[in-house]
């Protein structure tokens, strides 16, 4: 029974593996498969626990063959390890999901338990070398997951390398082991010392050699110096690899010192060999660590130096400590890896918490901190003193002691509450979580201690050598700190340098790239010619080459904070050029799809998304002239000319698209991914620091000092500069242009080629690109992140390609240079011909009708024939959404309903609105969601304002929340008082916790213990996702103000509810209950939360502008000035708002408290009637998204969840017209819908102010949800599960590398179909064509659009009229004729 | 123009563009030593692209914009070469024109 317990907690991951490979289950099911069987081990290794620590001192197991045998260490471990198995495995089923390679990720995970569960737990030689091997090379096809990505293959190799050192060194001990003593060697390795001793093996011990080669094993896979660097690699990885490779996997040195301990640590040369390197290895990675500005790089390097301490303590014969570190540190990783993208949202709380109390001096608060730690740690070490050797309480001492020490500073400093408070709840608190580290310890040194019976109490490191140790760190620290002297100072720079670049292999390590020959590009003029200073360049030109960058920029859409996110369209720049040339710019400058490859078209043709008839159409209205055109004779047939490009379109080959180089060094290397792939990603770690360092004090250094620095310090590109290129960088100026003029006149970019060549600086590092945009042109002036202009990084880019330039070698020569794009192939010529015949079952082929059938082909190139097909996609739109308007009969919907709900536009809206419709009398309109008030929002806890209003307005107005209720003699309101302690109590914990994880020294002991109180949290959180209680808020009141101090007039207050309620469309016909209902998105752990939040709300949730528009329409003073002005509010009628919450589809109506008692039976019906209507949208959602259906409502608070909804997928339309016109209709989420009433616009204003402002943002949501579709990694984020936040303004994917842009994989696609449809906006309004033709004439913004193709409009002057199409070109068109455009056969 | 006593001659700049690329000229007139300027949002016209309608309610990007600065007379050059080379690839006018201000050091 016990061998058959530990047989199921060490194989059951490897069965299951097993079955996938056999049975190949689809999808989802790959993923259940694995959580089941993870599940099933850590049950039956929890059980091998249960056995094991019944029996005093034996054992568990005994299984034949492998003759495994668990005692109690290894049983805790294993236990850990098949625990954060199913928490993974769990996790990953609803993250990996529908990956197409999720079958693939499962199986490899399986071998990677099982493999990590055999090196844990003593057995045969050959089950510790197969486990070994196994997990290893499971974790290095899990690093490859996204193989596609050349990073990925990159940090696939550096791992693999890495591991395959420690793979042979454990195998060679191995052999060496058995040969001298036989398989008892690795079985009970403490009863051959002597025979091992005994054995001499060139000229040494063998006891020596085969300690040594375990140390060099372990320090392999635990990542300790020199194989250090490989562990941050691995971040290429999915999150959940991640969380189990810190978990357990790296582990292995501690696992290997602990299983062969006698012979380890009896070893003086093998132990002082393991203690060297883990002292230097900690030093190093806290160093590595703190360079990084990225969540997960910052975890990797932690680990680092954890393993590092983990195997000190092992080396001092700490074994029990050790082993409560693995688990503790195990636990803890893996849920704050699992966590990571938990990081944008933890940034946003810490700006919106209260105003913290005042705190005392620096020196006062160090004082107390010194006795608190003091006080706290050693009344814990008397009452609980560790039962571990010296050197492990010596280690205890220590590192609680610095831990409780910063943490007391993380809290005192935050000002939870009045100081004396605070010192008593640090000092209680500090004591309680003391006597918690300590008991547990002593529990599990209890539990385990059987297990080192056999270990000598005095082996290994002394506490000499240790304290030592510990006293020449404290030396150097204070030497740094306190002695700023040259030498000092310069060797810390050195040091810092280094530390940069070890942590950051993928930008400063040997990359293998050959340079260069071809960098000398018109070897003539510069080859080998020494460098001289620039010449400075005059005013005049310095001006223009700003203004020219700035064009250049047209090419990069301003990227927004992940803390804020705003849909852009990724080619708003170029929308003057109109959308085929801005296309055809983008495929040159991004080497990036603008449309979907022919292959996909045909594959929606055949799906039946487009009809053979909206293919005729699309091309007889894209060629005009195709009717006169004379058709192709072939014998007795005649052949229409649409019929062949026709039937090229539908049977044709697929697209083969030429990529044209950007920049001049690309266009030498032939390739965007060597050297000036390095010099992107050097643009892109200096970029990133430097935004991070923008509250960091010890580095001010602005970006021109930095990336200078970085390239010649830091960078790989420091092997592929010359000394001439680098005297040259520094003779460059400041001035951004005039470093590129030098840079351009270096690198021989004539004139007439320098704005292009700046559009291909600017689009190859176009996150961080779109960073400064944002930051230069829509930013607040009072925005924290540091300003860094498009300028700049052109001209760090231009500078270093030059500079490149000058370093090529002729011993190292680039490739041969790119000679322009990639003619046709004839094979592609005569494919399509081929296809062509076959479908129009052309038999004569002769060479007149080839020659005429080619002529015709080749008159439709690749972007022709996706365009046409483009039109034809966008032409079923249309068709659709046309005939279902067309279907109704017009006419007022509703005529006295019991409430109006006014819902944001979104078109998540459009489906719950059809819902609490047809649950009773309830009329809805469509508004923006800010509800017209432009507005900042200051929330009682809040230090700062934020913005309530869609990017395209400037806030005007402060909204204020105030309290409500019955107020002490002091003023407060104790409700109110007590939500902003708990609010300071909550901001000084995570400011406690950040302190502890990063302070010196602090992490090791909180790690460790914190662990077991995450590590079950997690669990919990994975395998029973679920909401979390909140506390109710207090009540409150928003007040809107007029600037910042004082109350907005009242005629300003009547001035702004006439223009909300008259553009909303509701100046008359009240009902007794209007609600505003605004709306948001819950979800956790995702980067890219407030992307689901309310866009008009400026990416945050609408509550509290529905709040404050509401207050403002029960003002009373507000509604008798409104009656004034022509709007008579019922005083029977009240204002309420209301948020919608669009994960679950709940509803909730806000400031309940100011609800008139009459009006409340009317609240309750209408809360009712939204719970059904939210019900009944929740699942006609839940048929959309992947994964169970009955868990839609829950997706939003399951951490594991990369889909938490489909946000504004499948949008296509954008219809302005009355409720009536589309009430009943199921558009199936994909329409915004603006209430619009033409007969009472008459001038038209309400008409310019919705087209100028909603009907662009939502072209900007459509324009980004389309390029993020048919390019997923240039104009969209790519995967999320590589996402990693970086300088806390975005993401990464792995390792290192520009800012993503646009939407992540996963919030358009289901594994590798497409959910969102791309096409282009259709506008579709009812109200007078004049009307809207003028509208559009008058503004440009409009003119651009519509004439550019961006978007489509549709009109109808009148409900019984037939929906008209306009033209390109100012006409109206009524369907179903084609609409021309500018297009021939002859110019296609 | 003739100098007013007590007056300095200065070059005044006014550039009609597009909300959206008003940072970008603002930047160009700084870059190249304006020391300020003053910004009117939501102009109306009517002119060689056609009519321009005034201030929108709910869009302050896309409305037309009056910048004004002042500068030395020889700082002009370098200010409006820049902004040309912008009206390159977009609507808007630039006028540059002598004026007499009383405090010189203010600009």
């Amino acid at each position: 029974m016990e061998a058959f317990l530990l047989s199921i907690a060490v194989f059951a991951p490897l069965g299951g593996a097993l079955v996938l490979l056999i049975a190949r289950p689809e999808g989802l099911r790959s993923g259940r498969v694995m959580a089941v069987s993870c599940g099933v081990a850590s049950i039956a290794a929890l059980l091998v626990v249960l056995v094991s620590g019944l029996r005093d001192g034996g054992g568990v197991g005994d299984i034949a063959l492998l003759d495994l045998r668990a005692e109690r260490a290894s049983s805790l471990l294993l236990a850990v390890v098949a625990g954060t198995g199913v928490v993974v495995a769990s996790f990953s089923r609803r993250n990996v999901d529908v990956d197409p390679r999720a079958r693939r990720f499962f199986t490899l995970l399986g071998v990677l338990v099982s493999g990590s569960a055999l090196v844990v737990v003593p057995g045969a030689a050959v089950a510790l070398v197969v486990g070994w091997w196994g997990s290893s090379w499971a974790l290095i096809g899990l690093v490859g997951h996204r193989s596609e990505l050349a990073a990925t293959r990159r940090a696939q190799r550096r791992t693999a390398t890495a591991l395959l050192v420690g793979d042979v060194a454990l195998l060679s001990a191995i052999v060496i082991a058995v040969a001298a003593s036989g398989d008892q060697a690795v079985r009970s390795v403490g009863l051959v010392v002597d025979d091992l001793n005994s054995t001499s093996l060139l000229g040494a011990s063998a006891a020596d050699v085969v300690a040594i080669l375990l140390v060099v094993a372990g320090a392999s896979r635990s990542a300790l110096m020199p194989f250090h660097r490989w562990l941050v690699t691995t971040l290429a990885a999915p999150t959940p690899v991640s969380a189990l490779v810190h978990a357990g996997f790296v582990s292995a040195a501690g696992l290997l010192i602990i299983r062969f301990g006698p012979l380890v640590l009896t070893s003086f040369v093998a132990v002082h060999l393991a203690f060297a390197l883990a002292a230097a290895t900690v030093l190093t990675a806290i160093g590595a660590g703190a360079t990084r500005v990225d969540v997960k790089g910052k975890l990797a390097w932690s680990t680092v130096a954890q393993m590092g301490f983990m195997v000190v303590q092992c080396t001092v014969g700490a074994f029990s400590s050790a082993v409560f570190h693995i688990a503790g540190h195990g636990m803890y990783k893996a849920s704050l890896f699992l966590g990571a993208g938990d990081a944008v949202s933890s940034s946003l709380r810490s700006t919106r918490h209260a105003a913290a109390l005042p705190v005392p001096a620096a020196r006062v608060r160090l004082a107390t901190v010194i006795a608190i730690a003091t006080v706290v740690v050693g009344i814990g070490l008397v009452l609980l003193t560790p039962d571990v050797s010296d050197g492990g309480v010596i280690l205890i001492a220590v590192f609680a002691w610095l831990t409780v020490a910063h943490g007391t500073w993380g809290w005192l400093g935050r000002g939870a509450a009045p100081w004396p408070t605070s010192v008593a709840q640090a000092a209680a608190g500090g004591l309680v979580a003391v006597a918690a580290y300590l008991a547990g310890l002593r529990a599990v040194e209890e539990f385990v201690k059987p297990s080192f019976a056999a270990f000598g109490e005095d082996a290994g490191v002394s506490p000499t050598t240790l304290l030592g140790t510990l006293g020449v760190v404290a030396l150097l620290a204070a030497a740094r700190h306190f002695a700023p002297v040259r030498p000092v100072v310069r060797a810390d720079t050195a040091v810092r340098s280094w530390l940069v670049r070890t942590a950051h292999p993928a930008v400063a390590g040997d990359i293998p790239i050959r340079p260069a020959r071809s960098l000398r590009r018109s070897a003539g003029s510069r080859s080998g010619a020494a460098p001289t200073a620039p010449d400075s360049t005059g005013d005049m030109r310095r001006s223009q080459i700003r203004a020219d960058v700035a064009r250049a920029g047209n090419v990069i859409a301003p990227s927004w904070p992940l803390t804020s996110v705003v849909a852009v369209n990724p080619l708003g720049g170029l929308e003057h050029l109109g959308f085929d040339a801005a296309t055809n710019l983008a495929r040159t400058q991004f080497r990036a799809r603008t449309h979907l490859s022919l292959d996909e078209f045909r594959r929606d043709h055949a799906l039946g998304r487009t009809t053979d008839d909206d293919v005729t159409w699309a091309v007889e209205s894209s060629f005009v002239d195709l009717c006169v055109t004379p058709p192709i004779e072939i014998g007795d047939r005649s052949i229409p000319v649409a019929r062949v490009i026709e039937a090229d379109l539908v049977n044709g080959p697929g697209n083969s698209a030429p990529e044209p180089a950007r920049t001049v060094l690309e266009r030498c290397e032939g390739s965007p991914d060597t050297i000036g792939g390095l010099i992107d990603s050097t643009i892109s770690l200096t970029a990133a620091r430097y935004v991070a360092a923008a509250r960091s004090t010890d580095d001010d250094d602005s970006f021109s000092t930095r990336w200078r620095r970085d390239a010649v310090t830091v960078s790989a590109m420091r092997h592929h500069l010359s000394s001439d290129a680098v005297d040259w960088l520094g003779m460059l100026g400041t001035d951004a242009a005039d470093v590129i003029d030098a840079a351009f006149t270096a690198a021989g970019i004539a004139d007439d080629e320098r704005l292009a060549e700046m559009r291909g600086h600017l689009s190859r590092i176009q996150g961080w690109a779109g960073y400064a945009k944002w930051r230069t042109e829509w930013a607040h002036p009072t925005e924290s992140r540091p300003p860094l202009a498009p300028i700049e990084l052109v001209a760090a880019r231009a500078a270093l390609e030059a500079a490149a330039m000058f370093g090529a070698s002729a011993e190292h020569p680039l490739p041969r240079a790119a000679t322009g794009p990639t003619p046709i192939a004839a094979s592609d010529r005569s494919a399509r011909l081929d296809a062509v015949c076959a479908a129009l079952d052309i038999r004569d082929t002769g060479s007149d009708v080839r020659a005429d059938l080619e002529r015709v082909l080749e008159r439709v190139d690749t972007v022709g024939r996706q365009t046409v097909w483009l039109r034809a996609q966008e032409r079923r739109v249309d068709v659709e959404m046309l005939s279902m308007l067309d279907r109704l009969d017009p006419g007022d919907h509703l005529r006295e309903p019991t409430a109006q709900l006014v819902f944001c536009i979104d078109v998540r809206s459009e489906g719950l609105r059809r819902h609490i419709e047809a649950e009773g009398a309830y009329d809805t309109l469509g508004f923006a969601g800010f509800f017209g008030a432009a507005m900042s929002v200051q929330r009682l806890e809040w230090e700062q304002p934020e913005a309530r209003c869609p990017v395209l307005v400037t806030p005007s107005m402060l909204a204020t929340e105030r309290p409500v209720g019955e107020r002490t003699e002091s003023g407060a309101v104790p409700a109110i008082e007590r939500m902003l302690a708990r609010d300071r109590r909550r901001a000084a914990a995570n400011a406690m916790h950040a302190r502890t994880k990063s302070g010196s020294g602090a992490p090791f002991v909180m790690a460790e213990a914190a662990g077991w109180l995450f590590g079950p949290l997690a669990a919990a959180r994975t395998l029973v996702p679920g909401r979390r209680p909140t506390t109710p808020r207090p009540q409150t009141v928003m007040t809107l103000e007029r600037g910042t101090d004082h109350e907005a007039d009242l005629e300003q207050r009547i001035f702004l509810a006439e223009a909300i309620l008259r553009t909303m469309g509701l100046s008359k016909g009240f009902a007794p209950l209007v609600v505003l209902c605004g709306h948001t998105s819950h979800n956790v752990n995702n980067p890219h939360a407030t992307a689901l939040d309310c866009g008009a709300c400026a990416g945050a949730s609408g509550q509290d502008s529905a709040r404050t528009v509401a207050s403002l329409l029960n003002d009373a003073g507000v509604r008798d000035g409104l009656r004034d002005r022509g709007i008579d509010v019922p005083s029977g009628t009240h204002f309420v708002g209301a948020l919608h919450e669009t994960v679950s589809d709940t509803v909730e109506i806000l400031d309940r408290h100011d609800i008139p008692p009459n009006h409340r039976s009317l609240v309750e019906r209408l809360d009712a009637d939204l719970a059904t209507a939210g019900k009944a949208q929740a699942s006609v959602r839940a048929r959309h998204l992947p994964g169970p259906a009955a868990t839609v409502r829950e997706r939003g608070v399951d951490w594991a969840q990369v889909r938490p909804e489909w946000g504004l997928a499948r949008n296509a339309a954008f219809i302005i017209g009355p409720r009536s016109m589309t009430a009943g209709l199921d558009l199936d989420g994909r329409a915004f819908l603006h209430t619009y009433d033409a007969d009472s616009d008459p001038d038209g204003k309400v008409l310019e102010t919705i087209m100028t402002a909603p009907l662009v943002v939502a072209h900007w949501i459509s324009a980004q949800y389309y390029f993020s579709t048919v390019d997923p990694e240039v104009f969209g984020a790519g995967d999320k599960l590589i996402h990693n936040v970086a300088a806390g303004t975005g993401v990464i994917s792995g390792e290192s590398g520009d800012l993503r842009v646009g939407l992540p994989h996963q919030s358009t696609h289901v594994g590798t179909e497409r959910h969102h449809r791309p096409v282009r906006l259709l506008a579709t309004i009812q109200a007078p064509l004049e009307r809207i033709e003028r509208i559009i004439a008058e503004n440009p913004v409009l003119t651009t659009l519509v004439a550019g193709s961006w978007i489509r409009v549709a009109g109808r002057s009148h409900p019984h009229e037939p929906w008209s199409m306009r033209t390109p070109h100012g006409t109206w068109i009524t369907e179903p004729r084609p609409i021309p455009i500018n297009r021939t056969l002859e110019t296609t | 123009m003739n100098s007013w006593t007590g007056y300095t001659t200065m070059a005044r700049i006014e550039v009609v563009i597009d909300g959206e690329h008003v940072p970008t000229v603002r930047d160009l007139l700084l870059a190249a030593g304006a020391k300020g300027f003053t910004a009117i949002q939501g102009v109306s016209g009517f002119g060689h692209s056609g009519a321009h309608e005034g201030r929108l309610m709910f869009n302050d990007r896309n409305s037309l914009t009056l910048l004004i600065s002042v500068v030395q007379m020889d700082r002009a050059e370098a200010a409006v070469a820049g902004i040309r080379q912008l009206l390159d690839d977009h609507h808007g006018v630039v006028l540059i024109s002598e004026t007499q201000v009383s405090r010189a050091d203010y600009f």
